[in-house]
C-alpha cells in the first residue's frame, strides 16, 4: 500500500531524536512532582463535593434570597460579638450550600455552613478537603515556596507538552492506534500519545493556568522590583478595591437591606454572590457585594459601601479591564468549577489522561532501558511505588479522617507515602504494584462502607451517596486492573 | 435548554469530528484534505456557537472540556489487543539522541532552562508590559501570562539543543534587550 500523504510537515530525523533527548530528561526530572500535582488536581476538582461528603447532614440549597446572607451575617455577630472578617458565599452552581467563613478578633478563624434560613449551627471543618486542596496548590509548603514549586512544575508540564509535540513526527500518521499487549514500550508509548494529543488542548490550559496562579507571587514581586521598589502591595492594590482607613471606635452596622438593595438595582441581572463585612460594628467598617452573572465565568460586579451605607467603590464586569477579567477567569478555567456536574466530570476524566500521560511517560523510559539491556529496576520501583502510592495515601488519610480528629490527614498521607518509597526498594516492581493496587482497593471501597456506617442514618445530601459510589467505582476499577496482564518489556537480543 | 442542546453538541461535535479524522486517516483518497477541514470547521463553528449561546469566556472553557472528551472517547474504542509472541518486530520510533553524560553539561543545561530561563521569560514578560498599549491591569495580566509560556519554551530549548552555549547566549541577549526595552520607556 502507497504511504498515505500527509499534511503535517516532515521533521528532521536529528532534530527529532534531540527534541526526545530533552523531553525524556525533562520528564524524568519532574515526574513525581508533575503526577503528584495532575493527580491532586484531579481530586480537587471534587473539592466543594467532597467538603459536603465530610459534613452529609446539612440539606442542599440550590437558590436562596439575599436576605439569608444577612440573617447568617447577623446570626454570626451576636453569638461572636464583633469579627475582622466575615464572608457570605451563597449557593452556587458548584456548591448548593451557603458557606461561612469569618476572622475573630482573637486570631481564630471560624468556618461552617448556614442553612436555609440562615441559621449557623457552628463550626463545620473539613479537614481532609483541606488538606487535599492544600496539597495542589502549595504542597503544604510555606506558601510562597509551595506555590511557586507548583508553579514551575507547571511550567515544567507546558515544557513537556511543547517538546512532546515537537517528538511526534508521527502525530497523524499514529493518531488512533491504541495497541494494548504487544510489548511494554509500545503498548505505553500508544497510551502516551493518545492521552497528550487527544487532550492536548485540556493539558495546555491546565499547564498554563496552573503556572500562571503558582508564579503569581514571582511576577507580581518581580514587578514590584521593577516599578515599585519592591513594594507588592502597591502591584496588588491595582486588582484589588481600596480599603478604608482603620477606626476601631465601635459604631452601628449600616442598613444590609438598604445595601443590598441598592447593589441589585446597579445590577439587575445579576444575583448576590457574596456579601463581605469588614471590621463590622466598628467606624471603619465597610461592606462589600459580589453580584455573580450566570453566564460569565469572572466572579462579578463589585460593590463597596462605608459605614454609613454610602457606595465608595465600583467595580462592573461588563466595565472591567481585559486583564482584570482574564485574572477572574483563570481560577474556574483551572479547576473546572463553571458549569457544575458537567465540567467537573469531564475535569475529572481529563484530569485522569493527563495523570495517565506523566505516569506512561516515565513507563516508556523503563521500558526503553530494559529493551536496551541497562535496566533501572530501583527507579522502576520507585516510580511505580509512586504511582500507586497516592490511592493508598488518600484512602488512608480519608480515612483516619473520618473516623478521628488527630492526627491530621497530611501526617497521614506523608507518612504512608514514605513507607511506600522505603519500602519499595526491597520488592520487585510487579509485587509493589499488585500489593499496593490492592490495598487501594480495599481502601476505596472501606471508605464509603464507613462514611455509611457513621453518618448514612443522617444522610441529608444526596452528593454524600454519589461520592460514596465514585469511591467505589475506583476500587472496581483497581481491583479490573489488577486482572490485566502488562505486555513484557522487549529482551534485548543476545550478542 | 438552549445551553443543554450546545453542551450536547460539544460533546457530539467531538466525537463527530473525530470520526471524519479516522475516515480520512483510514482510507486514504481524493477526498481526504475534504474530511479533515471539514472536521477543525465543524469544532470551529461550534466553539464560535458556544461563545455566543454561553458567553465568550464560559462557551470556549466547555469546548475545551467536551471536544477533547468526545474524540478521546472514540479513539478509545479502538483499542486494538495484540498478543505478546516474544516475536516483535524491531520499534520504528526514533531514539532518543545520545549525548555525553558530562556532569558539567547537565549543570549547564539545568542552569539555561532553569534560572535564566525564568530570568529571561520574566523580563520579557515585564518588557510587554511595558510596552502594551493598554491600561496597567491588562498589560500586568498579558505579560504575566507570556511568562509560564516563555519559560516553558526555553526551557524546551535549553534541554534540547545539542549546543547549550547557543540557548544560553541567545537568552542573555534576550534578557539584555528585555532590559533595556525596560528601561527606555519605564512604567
Amino acid at each position: 500500500m502507497a504511504k498515505p500523504k500527509t499534511l503535517w510537515p516532515r521533521v528532521p530525523a536529528p532534530f527529532v531524536q534531540a527534541v526526545l533527548a530533552g523531553h525524556s530528561s525533562l520528564g524524568l526530572a519532574f515526574a513525581a512532582l508533575i503526577y503528584l500535582v495532575c493527580f491532586s488536581g484531579t481530586v480537587a476538582v471534587l473539592v466543594h463535593d467532597f467538603e459536603r461528603w465530610e459534613w452529609p447532614n446539612l440539606a442542599p440549597v440550590e437558590q436562596v434570597e439575599p436576605d439569608v446572607a444577612i440573617a447568617t451575617a447577623r446570626n454570626l455577630l451576636d453569638e461572636y460579638g464583633a469579627a475582622e472578617h466575615v464572608f457570605i458565599t451563597l449557593p452556587d452552581i458548584n456548591s448548593p450550600r451557603t458557606r461561612v467563613y469569618a476572622e475573630l478578633h482573637d486570631g481564630r478563624v471560624l468556618e461552617g455552613f448556614a442553612d436555609a434560613q440562615g441559621n449557623w449551627s457552628g463550626e463545620a471543618t473539613t479537614p481532609w478537603s483541606e488538606f487535599m486542596l492544600g496539597l495542589h496548590i502549595d504542597l503544604h509548603l510555606p506558601h510562597a515556596v509551595g506555590s511557586f514549586v507548583v508553579g514551575m512544575t507547571g511550567v515544567a508540564l507546558l515544557s513537556l507538552l511543547i517538546s512532546g509535540l515537537l517528538s511526534h513526527p508521527r502525530i497523524f500518521r499514529d493518531a488512533f492506534h491504541i495497541r494494548l499487549g504487544g510489548t511494554k514500550r509500545l503498548q505505553e508509548a500508544d497510551l502516551h500519545n493518545r492521552a497528550g494529543i487527544w487532550g492536548l488542548p485540556f493539558h495546555i490550559v491546565i499547564a498554563l493556568t496552573g503556572a500562571l496562579l503558582g508564579l503569581t507571587t514571582l511576577i507580581a514581586g518581580t514587578l514590584a522590583l521593577a516599578f515599585f521598589k519592591g513594594d507588592v502591595e502597591q502591584t496588588y492594590a491595582l486588582f484589588f478595591p481600596p480599603a478604608l482607613e482603620d477606626d476601631t471606635t465601635p459604631a452601628p452596622l449600616p442598613d444590609l437591606d438598604a445595601i443590598l438593595a441598592d447593589a441589585a438595582t446597579r445590577a439587575p441581572e445579576a444575583r448576590l454572590r457574596m456579601l463581605r463585612l469588614d471590621h463590622p460594628g466598628e467606624t471603619g467598617q465597610s461592606v462589600h457585594i459580589s453580584m455573580g452573572y450566570p453566564d460569565k465565568l469572572a466572579f462579578g460586579d463589585s460593590y463597596i459601601y462605608d459605614g454609613n451605607g454610602e457606595l465608595f467603590h465600583t467595580e462592573q464586569v461588563s466595565e472591567s479591564s481585559l486583564g482584570t477579567q482574564i485574572l477572574q477567569t483563570i481560577g474556574p478555567y483551572h479547576f473546572g468549577w463553571f458549569a457544575g456536574w458537567v465540567s467537573k466530570i469531564a475535569y475529572v476524566l481529563l484530569g485522569g489522561a493527563l495523570t495517565l500521560v506523566t505516569t506512561t511517560g516515565v513507563a516508556i523510559w523503563t521500558a526503553r532501558r530494559r529493551s536496551k539491556g541497562h535496566p533501572a529496576p530501583v527507579t522502576e520501583r520507585l516510580w511505580i511505588a509512586t504511582v500507586w502510592s497516592q490511592p493508598v495515601a488518600y484512602g488512608v488519610s480519608a480515612l483516619v479522617a473520618l473516623l478521628t480528629p488527630l492526627p491530621a490527614p497530611l501526617l497521614v498521607w506523608g507518612i504512608v507515602t514514605g513507607a511506600c518509597f522505603a519500602l519499595a526498594p526491597f520488592f520487585d516492581a510487579r509485587r509493589i504494584s499488585v500489593t499496593l493496587r490492592t490495598i487501594g482497593a480495599a481502601l476505596l471501597a472501606i471508605l464509603p462502607l464507613a462514611h455509611i456506617a457513621l453518618h448514612g442514618a443522617s444522610y441529608a445530601d444526596p452528593v454524600a451517596w454519589v461520592i460514596d459510589a465514585g469511591l467505589f467505582a475506583c476500587a472496581i476499577l483497581l481491583v479490573l486492573s489488577l486482572r490485566y496482564k502488562p505486555a513484557p518489556a522487549r529482551q534485548p537480543r543476545p550478542a | 435548554m438552549i445551553e443543554s442542546l450546545v453542551i450536547a453538541a460539544l460533546a457530539v461535535t467531538g466525537i463527530g469530528a473525530a470520526i471524519l479524522l479516522r475516515r480520512a486517516w483510514r482510507r486514504p483518497s481524493a477526498a481526504r484534505p475534504a474530511f479533515i477541514i471539514g472536521a477543525w470547521i465543524a469544532i470551529g463553528v461550534l466553539v464560535a456557537v458556544a461563545a455566543g449561546v454561553m458567553g465568550s469566556a464560559r462557551g470556549p472553557a466547555f469546548a475545551m472540556a467536551l471536544v477533547p472528551l468526545g474524540a478521546l472517547a472514540l479513539v478509545a474504542t479502538g483499542v486494538k489487543r495484540r498478543e505478546a509472541n516474544g516475536r516483535v518486530a524491531k520499534s520504528r520510533a526514533l531514539e532518543p539522541s545520545l549525548r555525553g553524560s558530562k556532569v558539567w553539561r547537565g549543570f549547564m543545561r539545568t542552569l539555561v532552562a532553569a534560572p535564566l530561563g525564568c530570568v529571561v521569560s520574566l523580563t520579557l514578560g515585564i518588557a510587554w508590559t511595558v510596552w502594551f498599549p493598554a491600561d496597567p491591569q491588562t498589560r500586568i495580566v498579558l505579560g504575566g501570562v507570556w511568562v509560564p509560556v516563555l519559560w516553558a519554551g526555553a526551557m524546551a530549548w535549553a534541554l534540547t539543543d545539542d549546543r547549550i552555549l547557543r540557548p544560553a547566549l541567545s537568552m542573555i541577549a534576550l534578557t539584555l534587550a528585555g532590559g533595556a526595552l525596560i528601561a527606555i520607556e519605564g512604567f
